[in-house]
């Protein structure tokens, strides 16, 4: 990628396009590639994994007149090996790891824990008993406790499984909003 | 096509780190382009931290996951959270009956359970346990039970705030290359308090000559505690050097050393330097 080279609202809408000619399936497709790069990063590692990932957009952008001529199959595929040579450049200059602020760590615990509470409050009753009932054992009584529950509900132990965990995803994502509105 | 158990361990191992480069690089492609594998991994990765933060991991994944899994700062936001809810989790459970809510079976229907009276489970209904009609006996049988919940309840706070593997203090030593084991007696003695979560080693070089650098730590019999790829470079006191952050639980009392290679743009490594220390607690 040149050095001069900066992402301009027209790159972006030729990326959309090379991803889907669908505006609403392009932008889809967009928010995929680019959350699954995080993952990807965040599991090598990386301190940066939402820069890196979008790094790795800002290059195949820059990219796209090559790739529109050149390059045929799925995109994600060209992602995924411009993805590995950021990383690699990453790993050059790896950066240190801050170290970990303990009475921070302990507020955020704190304030987590309130919104954990909030955001609970805000589940259907529904919701609210499946997921503490999924999450409520531990060890060999867990295994027997969910096939029980999913005996009673009438679906496969996968489907609870995917159900409780889904629950608990969204719960995490009011909690981390609900951190950042006590922050501003 | 791998089954469900077979995927599962796939991901298991891709999280912690441990799959071979070509193995990571094909699960890695399947990650971007399939959505199943994507909402598996993401589980997994919900459950291996629920196992960690319960201390069910086998040591050798506990030290994966300490080492690996949460280098990301957003696995240890997930971390975080885990641990908030898990301890929500056994707050609740202590204060409501298993059963008498609706639990959805899909998206409209549900089956309902017999339910309590009220909307929220009764937290005094022990009272009203059948068999004892007597209130004498009732309220002796709730007090039992009340010292029970509150023993265990203490039992579960603590041993939920106490954290299995709290990151705890970091210690950070400087040292410097060339000590033999012996030297150790009068040169790097690191006196690590009890409380200590980390020790970070900052392994001082005479010049960055190598693209990266690999760390071997090994006890006083040879054994490897730990490696470590791709040590981050940092300057200490103006002088070149590289940092290896050990968990303070691996290293008891006893003498170790540090073997450091550099690796080559050719992928051929040479080893650099070695660092002997002794750790010894207050």
């Amino acid at each position: 990628m040149k050095k001069d080279w900066v992402l301009t609202r027209e790159s972006f809408e030729a990326l959309l396009d090379w991803l889907d000619p669908n505006r609403d399936a392009a932008a889809l497709r967009y928010e995929t590639i680019r959350s699954r790069l995080i993952k990807i990063f965040a599991c090598r590692g990386c301190l940066e994994a939402e820069d890196l990932a979008d790094e790795t957009i800002n290059r195949v952008t820059s990219k796209l007149p090559e790739i529109y001529t050149n390059y045929t199959g799925e995109p994600a595929r060209y992602f995924y090996g411009v993805a590995n040579k950021v990383h690699l450049e990453y790993t050059r200059r790896r950066p240190v790891p801050p170290l970990p602020d303990q009475k921070a760590d302990c507020e955020q615990a704190e304030l987590e824990y309130a919104c954990l509470d909030r955001c609970v409050a805000k589940l259907t009753s529904e919701q609210r008993e499946l997921v503490l009932a999924y999450y409520q054992e531990e060890k060999h009584a867990k295994i027997e406790h969910r096939k029980l529950i999913a005996s009673r509900l009438g679906i496969a132990a996968n489907a609870l499984r995917i159900r409780a965990h889904r629950i608990r995803a969204s719960l995490q994502q009011c909690v981390k909003e609900c951190v950042q509105e006590a922050a501003v | 096509m791998e089954t469900n158990g077979t995927q599962q361990q796939t991901i298991r191992d891709y999280l912690l780190g441990s799959l071979l480069a070509e193995q990571q690089a094909q699960f890695e492609e399947r990650l971007l382009t399939s959505d199943q594998v994507y909402e598996e991994l993401v589980i997994v990765e919900d459950e291996l931290i629920d196992e960690y933060l319960r201390e069910e991991l086998p040591a050798p994944e506990r030290e994966r996951f300490e080492s690996h899994f949460l280098a990301a700062p957003e696995h240890q936001e997930k971390v975080r959270f885990a641990r908030a809810f898990t301890k929500y989790v056994a707050a609740e459970s202590t204060v409501r009956p298993q059963e008498g809510a609706a639990i959805p079976l899909s998206e409209r229907e549900t089956i309902e359970f017999p339910k309590p009276t009220t909307g929220r489970p009764p937290k005094s209904g022990w009272l009203g346990f059948p068999p004892i009609r007597n209130p004498i006996y009732g309220y002796a049988l709730a007090a039992g039970v009340l010292l029970l919940v509150v023993g265990v309840s203490w039992f579960a706070w603590r041993n939920l705030n106490s954290g299995p593997r709290d990151p705890g203090r970091v210690l950070s030593f400087v040292l410097t290359p060339g000590l033999s084991r012996g030297d150790a007696e009068g040169g790097n003695r690191l006196t690590v308090p009890a409380d200590t979560g980390t020790i970070r080693l900052q392994l001082l070089l005479p010049e960055y000559r190598h693209e990266s650098y690999e760390a071997s730590l090994v006890d006083a019999e040879g054994r490897t505690v730990i490696t470590d790829r791709n040590l981050p470079k940092q300057l200490a006191n103006g002088q070149p050097g590289v940092v290896l952050d050990v968990s303070a639980s691996l290293v008891p009392a006893g003498d170790y050393r540090v073997k450091l290679n550099g690796l080559n743009p050719d992928g051929n490594s040479e080893s650099v330097a070695s660092y002997s220390f002794r750790i010894q607690k207050p």
